[in-house]
Protein backbone atom coordinates (compact mmCIF):
# COMPACT_ATOMS: atom_id res chain seq x y z
CA UNK A 1 0.00 0.00 0.00
CA UNK A 2 1.12 3.41 -0.87
CA UNK A 3 2.74 6.00 1.91
CA UNK A 4 0.26 8.91 2.05
CA UNK A 5 2.47 12.01 2.18
CA UNK A 6 -0.49 14.65 2.84
CA UNK A 7 -4.25 13.39 3.97
CA UNK A 8 -6.82 15.84 4.62
CA UNK A 9 -10.14 14.48 5.98
CA UNK A 10 -12.94 16.98 5.78
CA UNK A 11 -11.18 20.23 6.07
CA UNK A 12 -13.71 23.06 6.17
CA UNK A 13 -13.06 26.63 5.92
CA UNK A 14 -15.35 29.64 6.11
CA UNK A 15 -14.57 33.68 5.09
CA UNK A 16 -17.71 34.34 7.48
CA UNK A 17 -20.36 32.97 6.04
CA UNK A 18 -19.21 32.24 2.69
CA UNK A 19 -17.39 28.82 2.89
CA UNK A 20 -14.57 28.25 1.04
CA UNK A 21 -13.79 24.77 1.54
CA UNK A 22 -16.35 22.59 2.54
CA UNK A 23 -15.50 19.05 3.76
CA UNK A 24 -12.27 18.62 1.66
CA UNK A 25 -10.80 14.94 1.76
CA UNK A 26 -7.69 14.35 -0.32
CA UNK A 27 -4.64 11.74 -0.41
CA UNK A 28 -1.35 12.58 -1.83
CA UNK A 29 0.83 9.21 -2.00
CA UNK A 30 4.84 9.32 -2.01
CA UNK A 31 5.95 9.76 -5.74
CA UNK A 32 2.77 10.91 -7.19
CA UNK A 33 2.61 13.69 -9.24
CA UNK A 34 -1.07 14.72 -8.12
CA UNK A 35 -2.50 17.39 -10.23
CA UNK A 36 -5.53 19.47 -8.28
CA UNK A 37 -7.78 20.51 -10.76
CA UNK A 38 -10.44 23.11 -10.60
CA UNK A 39 -11.37 26.60 -12.23
CA UNK A 40 -10.55 29.94 -10.35
CA UNK A 41 -12.14 30.18 -6.89
CA UNK A 42 -12.47 26.56 -6.61
CA UNK A 43 -10.61 26.56 -3.19
CA UNK A 44 -7.29 24.87 -4.67
CA UNK A 45 -5.12 28.04 -3.46
CA UNK A 46 -7.24 27.51 0.20
CA UNK A 47 -6.58 23.74 -0.04
CA UNK A 48 -2.68 24.56 0.07
CA UNK A 49 -2.93 27.38 2.91
CA UNK A 50 -4.08 24.89 4.77
CA UNK A 51 -1.53 22.23 4.16
CA UNK A 52 1.12 25.10 4.66
CA UNK A 53 -0.45 26.42 8.13
CA UNK A 54 -1.00 30.10 6.23
CA UNK A 55 -4.97 29.62 7.23
CA UNK A 56 -6.46 28.47 10.54
CA UNK A 57 -9.07 25.42 9.45
CA UNK A 58 -12.76 25.54 11.10
CA UNK A 59 -12.82 22.00 11.25
CA UNK A 60 -11.16 19.13 9.96
CA UNK A 61 -7.25 17.41 9.91
CA UNK A 62 -4.22 17.57 7.92
CA UNK A 63 -1.65 15.11 7.66
CA UNK A 64 2.10 15.81 6.77
CA UNK A 65 4.26 12.88 6.54
CA UNK A 66 1.44 10.38 8.45
CA UNK A 67 1.49 13.43 11.45
CA UNK A 68 -1.12 15.70 12.77
CA UNK A 69 0.01 16.63 15.61
CA UNK A 70 1.07 20.81 15.49
CA UNK A 71 5.01 20.44 16.55
CA UNK A 72 5.32 17.63 14.10
CA UNK A 73 3.44 19.42 11.21
CA UNK A 74 5.97 22.13 12.05
CA UNK A 75 8.91 19.93 11.60
CA UNK A 76 7.01 18.19 8.38
CA UNK A 77 6.33 21.45 6.85
CA UNK A 78 10.61 21.87 6.37
CA UNK A 79 10.31 19.08 4.23
CA UNK A 80 7.80 20.62 1.62
CA UNK A 81 9.29 22.82 -1.05
CA UNK A 82 6.46 25.11 -2.81
CA UNK A 83 5.42 28.14 -5.02
CA UNK A 84 2.93 30.31 -3.92
CA UNK A 85 3.09 33.24 -5.79
CA UNK A 86 6.75 35.34 -6.02
CA UNK A 87 7.76 35.91 -2.56
CA UNK A 88 11.09 38.12 -3.29
CA UNK A 89 13.00 41.09 -2.61
CA UNK A 90 12.68 43.46 -5.00
CA UNK A 91 16.10 45.11 -4.46
CA UNK A 92 18.06 42.11 -4.51
CA UNK A 93 18.65 39.46 -7.45
CA UNK A 94 17.54 35.56 -7.60
CA UNK A 95 21.13 34.41 -6.08
CA UNK A 96 20.74 37.06 -2.99
CA UNK A 97 17.18 35.93 -2.12
CA UNK A 98 18.14 32.54 -2.49
CA UNK A 99 20.46 33.28 0.04
CA UNK A 100 18.26 34.61 2.05
CA UNK A 101 16.10 31.47 2.33
CA UNK A 102 18.79 29.26 2.15
CA UNK A 103 21.04 30.63 5.44
CA UNK A 104 17.24 30.69 6.96
CA UNK A 105 16.89 26.94 6.34
CA UNK A 106 20.09 26.55 7.79
CA UNK A 107 22.59 26.23 4.85
CA UNK A 108 26.61 27.76 5.66
CA UNK A 109 29.41 28.33 3.27
CA UNK A 110 30.34 26.39 0.37
CA UNK A 111 27.43 23.97 0.85
CA UNK A 112 24.67 26.90 0.64
CA UNK A 113 26.74 28.33 -2.39
CA UNK A 114 26.89 25.16 -3.78
CA UNK A 115 23.05 24.29 -3.15
CA UNK A 116 22.09 27.41 -4.87
CA UNK A 117 24.66 27.33 -8.06
CA UNK A 118 22.55 23.66 -8.12
CA UNK A 119 18.88 25.11 -8.17
CA UNK A 120 19.58 28.23 -10.36
CA UNK A 121 21.07 25.76 -13.02
CA UNK A 122 17.99 23.83 -12.80
CA UNK A 123 15.87 26.57 -13.62
CA UNK A 124 18.01 28.39 -16.42
CA UNK A 125 18.51 31.23 -13.88
CA UNK A 126 22.55 30.49 -13.24
CA UNK A 127 24.18 33.69 -14.90
CA UNK A 128 21.04 35.82 -14.07
CA UNK A 129 22.68 38.98 -12.14
CA UNK A 130 19.57 41.77 -12.31
CA UNK A 131 17.58 42.84 -9.31
CA UNK A 132 14.45 40.60 -8.58
CA UNK A 133 12.28 43.56 -9.78
CA UNK A 134 13.48 43.75 -13.04
CA UNK A 135 12.69 39.56 -14.11
CA UNK A 136 9.92 38.78 -16.19
CA UNK A 137 6.94 36.94 -15.37
CA UNK A 138 8.53 33.64 -16.66
CA UNK A 139 12.29 34.28 -14.58
CA UNK A 140 10.36 35.09 -11.87
CA UNK A 141 8.46 31.62 -11.78
CA UNK A 142 11.81 30.28 -12.34
CA UNK A 143 13.18 31.72 -9.70
CA UNK A 144 10.21 30.34 -7.57
CA UNK A 145 10.35 26.83 -8.42
CA UNK A 146 14.65 27.22 -8.02
CA UNK A 147 13.42 28.71 -4.26
CA UNK A 148 10.91 25.30 -3.90
CA UNK A 149 13.42 22.97 -4.75
CA UNK A 150 16.51 24.29 -2.60
CA UNK A 151 17.13 21.74 0.05
CA UNK A 152 15.32 18.91 -2.22
CA UNK A 153 12.42 19.03 0.01
CA UNK A 154 10.32 15.60 -0.21
CA UNK A 155 7.58 17.26 -1.30
CA UNK A 156 6.32 19.95 -3.86
CA UNK A 157 3.62 22.05 -4.08
CA UNK A 158 3.45 24.43 -7.35
CA UNK A 159 0.27 26.54 -7.43
CA UNK A 160 -0.36 27.48 -10.76
CA UNK A 161 3.27 27.21 -11.89
CA UNK A 162 2.42 28.01 -15.85
CA UNK A 163 0.81 31.19 -14.80
CA UNK A 164 1.42 33.99 -17.47
CA UNK A 165 4.24 31.58 -19.27
CA UNK A 166 4.78 31.23 -23.16
CA UNK A 167 4.42 27.80 -24.69
CA UNK A 168 8.19 27.30 -24.37
CA UNK A 169 7.76 28.05 -20.75
CA UNK A 170 4.56 25.74 -19.78
CA UNK A 171 6.55 22.80 -21.74
CA UNK A 172 10.09 23.70 -19.63
CA UNK A 173 8.15 23.41 -15.99
CA UNK A 174 6.49 20.74 -17.22
CA UNK A 175 9.44 18.76 -17.65
CA UNK A 176 10.91 20.37 -14.71
CA UNK A 177 8.33 18.54 -12.59
CA UNK A 178 8.84 15.19 -14.39
CA UNK A 179 12.72 15.38 -13.48
CA UNK A 180 11.95 16.28 -10.20
CA UNK A 181 9.94 13.09 -9.86
CA UNK A 182 11.82 11.10 -11.67
CA UNK A 183 15.50 12.34 -10.82
CA UNK A 184 15.07 13.83 -7.18
CA UNK A 185 12.28 11.87 -6.25
CA UNK A 186 10.10 14.18 -4.90
CA UNK A 187 6.06 13.84 -4.82
CA UNK A 188 4.74 17.12 -6.62
CA UNK A 189 1.34 18.50 -6.06
CA UNK A 190 0.35 21.12 -8.44
CA UNK A 191 -2.42 23.12 -9.21
CA UNK A 192 -3.79 24.40 -12.64
CA UNK A 193 -7.19 25.27 -14.06
CA UNK A 194 -5.92 24.21 -17.66
CA UNK A 195 -6.69 20.70 -17.72
CA UNK A 196 -4.62 20.08 -20.71
CA UNK A 197 -1.54 20.89 -19.22
CA UNK A 198 -1.92 18.83 -16.36
CA UNK A 199 -2.86 16.05 -18.29
CA UNK A 200 0.46 16.00 -19.86
CA UNK A 201 1.98 16.77 -16.29
CA UNK A 202 0.61 14.56 -13.36
CA UNK A 203 -0.10 10.47 -12.34
CA UNK A 204 -3.02 11.08 -10.32
CA UNK A 205 -5.79 14.09 -10.02
CA UNK A 206 -8.31 15.43 -7.51
CA UNK A 207 -10.66 17.47 -9.12
CA UNK A 208 -11.98 20.48 -7.29
CA UNK A 209 -15.47 21.97 -7.39
CA UNK A 210 -16.94 24.37 -4.90
CA UNK A 211 -14.91 23.55 -2.09
CA UNK A 212 -14.70 19.73 -2.19
CA UNK A 213 -12.64 17.50 -4.15
CA UNK A 214 -15.28 15.85 -5.88
CA UNK A 215 -13.02 13.27 -7.31
CA UNK A 216 -9.62 11.55 -7.08
CA UNK A 217 -8.53 9.82 -10.35
CA UNK A 218 -5.33 7.96 -11.59
CA UNK A 219 -4.13 8.37 -15.05
CA UNK A 220 -4.61 4.79 -15.44
CA UNK A 221 -8.26 5.09 -14.18
CA UNK A 222 -8.59 7.62 -16.83
CA UNK A 223 -8.07 5.56 -19.58
CA UNK A 224 -10.65 2.88 -18.24
CA UNK A 225 -12.68 5.12 -17.94
CA UNK A 226 -13.30 6.47 -21.43
CA UNK A 227 -12.03 4.02 -24.10
CA UNK A 228 -11.46 5.96 -27.60
CA UNK A 229 -9.60 4.43 -30.36
CA UNK A 230 -7.69 6.70 -32.67
CA UNK A 231 -7.35 6.22 -35.93
CA UNK A 232 -5.57 8.07 -38.46
CA UNK A 233 -6.49 7.11 -42.05
CA UNK A 234 -4.75 8.48 -45.36
CA UNK A 235 -7.95 8.38 -47.51
CA UNK A 236 -10.96 8.97 -45.65
CA UNK A 237 -13.14 8.85 -48.25
CA UNK A 238 -11.96 5.27 -49.28
CA UNK A 239 -11.66 4.27 -45.30
CA UNK A 240 -15.39 5.05 -45.23
CA UNK A 241 -16.56 3.16 -48.30
CA UNK A 242 -14.49 -0.20 -46.84
CA UNK A 243 -16.05 0.04 -43.80
CA UNK A 244 -19.65 0.50 -45.39
CA UNK A 245 -18.77 -2.75 -47.74
CA UNK A 246 -18.18 -4.62 -45.04
CA UNK A 247 -20.74 -4.18 -43.33
CA UNK A 248 -19.51 -1.65 -40.34
CA UNK A 249 -21.58 1.26 -39.24
CA UNK A 250 -19.84 4.02 -38.30
CA UNK A 251 -21.60 5.48 -35.19
CA UNK A 252 -19.46 8.35 -34.26
CA UNK A 253 -16.82 10.55 -35.81
CA UNK A 254 -15.33 13.20 -34.45
CA UNK A 255 -12.83 15.56 -36.50
CA UNK A 256 -9.84 16.49 -34.27
CA UNK A 257 -7.74 19.12 -35.08
CA UNK A 258 -4.48 19.46 -34.51
CA UNK A 259 -3.74 20.74 -31.26
CA UNK A 260 -2.25 24.44 -31.13
CA UNK A 261 0.85 23.24 -28.47
CA UNK A 262 1.24 20.37 -30.94
CA UNK A 263 1.21 22.42 -33.62
CA UNK A 264 3.65 25.24 -32.27
CA UNK A 265 5.97 22.56 -30.79
CA UNK A 266 6.16 21.50 -34.64
CA UNK A 267 6.50 24.30 -36.12
CA UNK A 268 9.47 25.89 -34.05
CA UNK A 269 11.00 22.89 -32.75
CA UNK A 270 11.88 22.74 -28.85
CA UNK A 271 9.93 21.85 -26.09
CA UNK A 272 12.93 20.30 -23.97
CA UNK A 273 14.88 21.91 -21.28
CA UNK B 1 15.71 30.97 15.04
CA UNK B 2 19.26 31.62 14.84
CA UNK B 3 19.67 31.22 11.39
CA UNK B 4 16.62 33.20 10.61
CA UNK B 5 18.03 36.53 12.55
CA UNK B 6 21.37 35.83 10.61
CA UNK B 7 18.76 35.95 7.02
CA UNK B 8 17.24 38.54 8.07
CA UNK B 9 20.51 41.12 8.97
CA UNK B 10 22.43 40.11 6.10
CA UNK B 11 20.22 40.65 3.69
CA UNK B 12 18.42 44.15 5.80
CA UNK B 13 22.20 45.39 5.31
CA UNK B 14 22.25 45.81 1.55
CA UNK B 15 18.99 48.68 1.90
CA UNK B 16 20.12 51.92 1.63
CA UNK B 17 18.07 52.98 3.63
CA UNK B 18 19.78 51.70 6.39
CA UNK B 19 22.45 54.01 6.16
CA UNK B 20 20.70 56.79 4.65
CA UNK B 21 19.29 57.39 7.73
CA UNK B 22 22.63 56.13 9.67
CA UNK B 23 23.96 59.54 7.92
CA UNK B 24 20.96 61.97 8.81
CA UNK B 25 20.92 60.05 12.10
CA UNK B 26 24.82 61.49 12.89
CA UNK B 27 23.81 65.23 10.98
CA UNK B 28 21.31 65.96 13.33
CA UNK B 29 23.13 64.76 16.68
CA UNK B 30 25.98 67.13 15.51
CA UNK B 31 23.71 70.11 15.06
CA UNK B 32 21.49 69.47 18.19
CA UNK B 33 23.68 71.95 20.22
CA UNK B 34 25.94 71.31 22.84
CA UNK B 35 27.34 73.04 26.33
CA UNK B 36 30.35 73.04 27.70
CA UNK B 37 28.56 72.23 31.12
CA UNK B 38 28.37 68.91 31.61
CA UNK B 39 24.79 68.67 33.54
CA UNK B 40 23.30 70.73 30.91
CA UNK B 41 24.86 68.51 27.88
CA UNK B 42 23.84 65.68 30.20
CA UNK B 43 20.36 66.70 29.55
CA UNK B 44 20.54 67.51 25.47
CA UNK B 45 22.02 64.33 25.29
CA UNK B 46 18.69 62.44 27.27
CA UNK B 47 16.63 64.42 24.90
CA UNK B 48 18.71 63.61 21.36
CA UNK B 49 18.62 59.69 22.56
CA UNK B 50 15.03 60.10 23.56
CA UNK B 51 13.39 61.84 20.50
CA UNK B 52 16.29 62.32 17.73
CA UNK B 53 18.04 58.91 17.68
CA UNK B 54 14.97 57.24 18.52
CA UNK B 55 12.88 58.22 15.35
CA UNK B 56 16.17 57.90 13.34
CA UNK B 57 17.20 54.48 14.24
CA UNK B 58 13.42 53.36 14.24
CA UNK B 59 12.31 54.60 10.93
CA UNK B 60 14.76 52.30 8.91
CA UNK B 61 14.74 49.04 10.61
CA UNK B 62 10.91 49.31 10.56
CA UNK B 63 11.28 49.53 6.04
CA UNK B 64 14.15 47.58 5.97
CA UNK B 65 13.17 45.01 8.58
CA UNK B 66 9.49 44.65 8.37
CA UNK B 67 8.26 46.82 5.65
CA UNK B 68 10.18 44.99 3.00
CA UNK B 69 8.42 41.71 4.39
CA UNK B 70 4.72 42.56 4.30
CA UNK B 71 5.56 43.85 0.65
CA UNK B 72 6.75 40.67 -0.38
CA UNK B 73 5.45 38.22 1.58
CA UNK B 74 8.75 36.25 1.98
CA UNK B 75 7.15 35.99 5.85
CA UNK B 76 4.76 33.89 3.96
CA UNK B 77 6.99 31.54 2.59
CA UNK B 78 8.82 31.77 6.10
CA UNK B 79 5.77 30.20 7.90
CA UNK B 80 5.15 27.84 5.25
CA UNK B 81 8.42 25.98 5.84
CA UNK B 82 7.57 25.37 8.99
CA UNK B 83 8.74 28.39 11.27
CA UNK B 84 6.07 29.37 14.17
CA UNK B 85 4.63 32.71 13.83
CA UNK B 86 5.75 33.54 17.42
CA UNK B 87 9.21 31.72 16.29
CA UNK B 88 8.99 34.72 13.44
CA UNK B 89 7.91 37.65 15.76
CA UNK B 90 10.53 36.90 18.12
CA UNK B 91 13.24 36.48 15.51
CA UNK B 92 12.14 39.43 13.79
CA UNK B 93 12.02 41.65 17.34
CA UNK B 94 15.69 40.51 18.17
CA UNK B 95 16.88 41.42 14.54
CA UNK B 96 15.48 45.00 15.06
CA UNK B 97 17.18 44.92 18.68
CA UNK B 98 20.55 43.92 17.42
CA UNK B 99 19.99 46.82 14.53
CA UNK B 100 18.80 48.92 16.58
CA UNK B 101 21.72 48.73 19.12
CA UNK B 102 24.22 49.79 15.59
CA UNK B 103 22.68 52.94 15.74
CA UNK B 104 22.53 53.91 19.36
CA UNK B 105 26.46 52.35 19.23
CA UNK B 106 26.98 54.99 16.38
CA UNK B 107 25.45 57.59 18.06
CA UNK B 108 26.63 56.99 21.30
CA UNK B 109 30.28 57.22 19.91
CA UNK B 110 29.36 60.46 17.90
CA UNK B 111 28.42 61.80 21.08
CA UNK B 112 31.37 60.64 23.15
CA UNK B 113 33.87 61.75 20.63
CA UNK B 114 32.00 65.14 20.90
CA UNK B 115 31.77 65.98 24.75
CA UNK B 116 34.91 64.78 25.02
CA UNK B 117 37.14 66.07 22.21
CA UNK B 118 35.17 68.59 20.45
CA UNK B 119 33.18 71.05 23.78
CA UNK B 120 35.10 69.36 26.74
CA UNK B 121 32.31 68.85 28.84
CA UNK B 122 34.59 67.61 31.35
CA UNK B 123 32.27 64.54 32.72
CA UNK B 124 32.64 63.44 36.13
CA UNK B 125 32.90 59.10 36.13
CA UNK B 126 29.45 59.30 37.84
CA UNK B 127 28.07 61.67 34.59
CA UNK B 128 29.63 59.17 32.70
CA UNK B 129 28.14 56.07 33.46
CA UNK B 130 24.86 58.44 33.71
CA UNK B 131 25.49 59.20 29.88
CA UNK B 132 26.07 55.14 29.03
CA UNK B 133 23.10 54.36 31.00
CA UNK B 134 20.68 56.68 28.85
CA UNK B 135 22.15 55.25 26.07
CA UNK B 136 21.29 51.44 27.13
CA UNK B 137 17.99 52.56 28.15
CA UNK B 138 17.26 54.65 25.35
CA UNK B 139 17.49 51.36 23.04
CA UNK B 140 15.79 49.43 25.82
CA UNK B 141 12.81 51.92 25.25
CA UNK B 142 12.94 51.57 21.79
CA UNK B 143 12.92 47.94 21.72
CA UNK B 144 9.98 47.77 24.00
CA UNK B 145 8.19 50.43 21.51
CA UNK B 146 9.10 47.75 18.75
CA UNK B 147 7.50 44.70 21.13
CA UNK B 148 4.32 47.25 21.78
CA UNK B 149 3.87 48.19 17.53
CA UNK B 150 4.44 44.67 16.25
CA UNK B 151 1.00 43.57 17.97
CA UNK B 152 -0.52 46.23 15.65
CA UNK B 153 1.77 45.81 12.72
CA UNK B 154 0.61 42.19 12.82
CA UNK B 155 -2.66 42.61 13.43
CA UNK B 156 -2.89 44.70 10.33
CA UNK B 157 -0.50 43.17 8.11
CA UNK B 158 0.96 46.87 7.50
CA UNK B 159 4.55 48.40 8.07
CA UNK B 160 2.77 51.55 8.17
CA UNK B 161 0.59 51.01 11.92
CA UNK B 162 4.12 50.01 13.26
CA UNK B 163 5.17 53.62 11.73
CA UNK B 164 2.35 55.29 13.39
CA UNK B 165 2.41 53.72 16.30
CA UNK B 166 5.72 54.35 17.46
CA UNK B 167 6.28 57.92 16.65
CA UNK B 168 3.29 58.11 17.75
CA UNK B 169 4.40 56.72 21.03
CA UNK B 170 8.42 58.60 20.86
CA UNK B 171 6.36 62.27 20.27
CA UNK B 172 3.09 62.53 22.13
CA UNK B 173 3.00 59.53 24.56
CA UNK B 174 4.70 61.81 27.39
CA UNK B 175 3.04 64.90 26.20
CA UNK B 176 -0.58 63.38 26.25
CA UNK B 177 -0.23 61.12 29.72
CA UNK B 178 1.14 64.32 31.52
CA UNK B 179 -2.17 66.44 30.52
CA UNK B 180 -4.09 63.24 31.36
CA UNK B 181 -1.94 63.33 34.88
CA UNK B 182 -3.18 66.83 35.62
CA UNK B 183 -6.46 65.92 35.99
CA UNK B 184 -6.03 62.91 38.15
CA UNK B 185 -4.45 61.38 40.62
CA UNK B 186 -2.97 58.34 39.23
CA UNK B 187 0.55 58.90 37.53
CA UNK B 188 -0.01 57.29 34.15
CA UNK B 189 3.03 57.95 32.44
CA UNK B 190 4.95 55.94 35.45
CA UNK B 191 3.20 52.99 34.51
CA UNK B 192 4.22 52.99 30.88
CA UNK B 193 8.09 51.40 29.59
CA UNK B 194 8.46 55.09 29.22
CA UNK B 195 7.69 56.42 32.24
CA UNK B 196 9.18 52.80 33.94
CA UNK B 197 12.57 53.34 32.15
CA UNK B 198 12.76 57.21 33.15
CA UNK B 199 12.06 56.04 36.67
CA UNK B 200 15.39 53.27 36.67
CA UNK B 201 17.92 56.11 35.32
CA UNK B 202 17.04 57.77 38.00
CA UNK B 203 16.82 55.18 40.23
CA UNK B 204 20.20 53.96 38.79
CA UNK B 205 21.80 57.53 39.17
CA UNK B 206 21.05 57.16 42.92
CA UNK B 207 22.96 53.61 42.98
CA UNK B 208 19.23 52.13 43.60
CA UNK B 209 18.30 48.48 41.99
CA UNK B 210 16.20 49.10 38.91
CA UNK B 211 13.14 46.95 39.52
CA UNK B 212 11.46 49.00 37.03
CA UNK B 213 13.00 47.22 33.98
CA UNK B 214 11.67 43.99 35.72
CA UNK B 215 8.23 45.14 34.72
CA UNK B 216 9.46 46.07 31.48
CA UNK B 217 10.69 42.84 30.92
CA UNK B 218 7.31 41.50 32.13
CA UNK B 219 5.73 44.04 29.48
CA UNK B 220 7.89 42.42 27.03
CA UNK B 221 6.39 38.99 27.31
CA UNK B 222 3.04 40.07 27.09
CA UNK B 223 3.67 42.27 24.14
CA UNK B 224 4.70 39.13 22.38
CA UNK B 225 2.29 36.84 23.59
CA UNK B 226 -0.72 39.53 22.65
CA UNK B 227 1.00 39.85 19.45
CA UNK B 228 1.55 36.08 18.70
CA UNK B 229 -2.57 35.74 19.47
CA UNK B 230 -3.46 38.18 16.66
CA UNK B 231 -0.59 36.95 14.15
CA UNK B 232 -1.85 33.39 15.23
CA UNK B 233 -5.30 34.13 13.83
CA UNK B 234 -4.24 36.46 10.98
CA UNK B 235 -5.07 34.78 7.43
CA UNK B 236 -1.99 34.97 5.04
CA UNK B 237 -3.19 35.91 1.34
CA UNK B 238 -0.85 33.97 -0.96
Amino acid sequence: MSEAVIKLENVKKAYGKHEVLKGVNMMVNKGDIYGLIGKNGAGKTTIFKMILGLSVMNEGSVSICGSTNQKELYKNRNRIGFLVGQKFYGYLNGRENLKYYAIAKGFHGKEMKDEIDRVLELVGLKDVKQPFRKYSLGMQQRLGIANAILGNPELLILDEPTNGLDPQGIADVRNMIHRFNEEFGMTVIVSSHILGELEHTAHRFGIVNEGIVVREISEADLKETEPVVEIAFSDLGKARKVLADAGIQITKEVMERTSLEDYYFRLIGGGNL
Amino acid sequence: MINLIRADLRRVLRRPVIYIFGVLMMFFTLVSGFSEDAIQQLSTEKMVVAYLIAIMASVPVLIGLYGDDFRSGTMITIIGRGVSRTKLMISKLISSAVLLAGYYIVAFGELYVLHTFAIDANYSPNQKLIFVMIMFLGWFRNVALFAFASILMYAFWSVAAGLVTILGLIGFLRIILNAVNQNGNFDLYSVTTDGLIDNAVTAMTSHDFPYQLIIVVIYFVLFIIVGSLFFKRKELDL
